[in-house]
């Protein structure tokens, strides 16, 4: 039972750290910088959730578990903010994403 | 209720304090209580009182939302996987308006990181009528345009 549940636990870990691999390679194989973004992001979606619910089932019922959980929490609500501020930024300092069928608005003088 | 809500802030805060520490000892346990009233009176000198309503109907609705997203996660990772291994030209950038305008500060605050949380769709501007997200693929915008995200945070907060 119990090397059932650690076998489990170390493939979500592996397939955690796969997603994060692969943002990293979005971060650099994407064109322009709203599409990076997009590649980056999956860094802070599911990669963080496989690997920290990993280490949940690892750590048994316990209060470690317990603050895991909270991590992934405060993560969860933490890094969409920051991405949204990031992108944000660059949408007011007037970066026009490549490619777009309908570009934006500008956010200060809208049409 | 003022004096409830005060009530309620210092249990909560000493839950933390006893999942946080996981030492139950009684002059840790005066500590705790003491740094919990403590916060709560100071939060109560700085801060203006709470406006927002309270409403604990969230309590079950969002984990059920978070239950969803999170399906949603993984289907959407696994697309921008495929994206970001494969050729570029699967990329096809599109810029979606979102109507929010019947939404509260929480609603669009959820539903922006909503958004932003899934993978190959990117909120990049809020204000109190729409969402702006920018898509990685047509795909996606169309997904987005369907309105099912929005559906689901309506749900979870119905002003």
């Amino acid at each position: 039972m119990n090397e059932i549940l650690d076998l489990i636990a170390g493939l979500l870990v592996v397939t955690g750290s796969v997603f994060v691999l692969a943002g990293g390679i979005g971060a650099l194989r994407m064109p322009d910088f709203y599409t990076r973004i997009h590649g980056a992001s999956l860094t802070d979606s599911l990669g963080p959730v496989l690997v920290l619910g990993g280490l949940m089932i690892y750590a048994g019922l316990s209060l470690i578990a317990v603050k895991l959980a909270a991590v992934m929490l405060f993560l969860l609500v933490t890094s969409p903010t920051a991405t949204y501020a990031l992108a944000n930024a660059a949408l007011l300092a007037g970066l026009k994403p490549e490619g777009v069928e309908h570009p934006p608005t500008d956010p200060e003088n809208p049409a | 209720m003022p004096l409830m809500r005060y009530l309620l802030a210092i249990i909560a805060l000493f839950a933390v304090w006893l999942l946080w520490g996981g030492l139950y000892k009684t002059p840790v346990l005066q500590l705790g209580i003491a740094s919990c009233v403590l916060v709560v009176w100071l939060t109560h000198r700085m801060a203006l009182p709470d406006q927002q309503q309270h409403r604990f109907a969230l309590l079950y609705r969002i984990p059920l939302y978070w239950l969803w997203l999170l399906w949603e996660m993984i289907v959407t990772n696994i697309q921008v996987l495929r994206l970001v291994l494969g050729p570029k030209s699967a990329l096809s950038p599109t810029i979606v308006d979102i109507d929010a305008s019947a939404s509260s500060k929480f609603a669009l605050t959820l539903l922006g990181n909503s958004i932003t949380l899934t993978p190959g769709t990117l909120t990049i501007n809020i204000d109190d009528t729409r969402i702006t997200a920018h898509c990685l693929t047509r795909t996606a915008a169309n997904d987005l345009r369907g309105g099912a995200m929005s559906r689901r945070v309506a749900i979870v907060d119905p002003d």
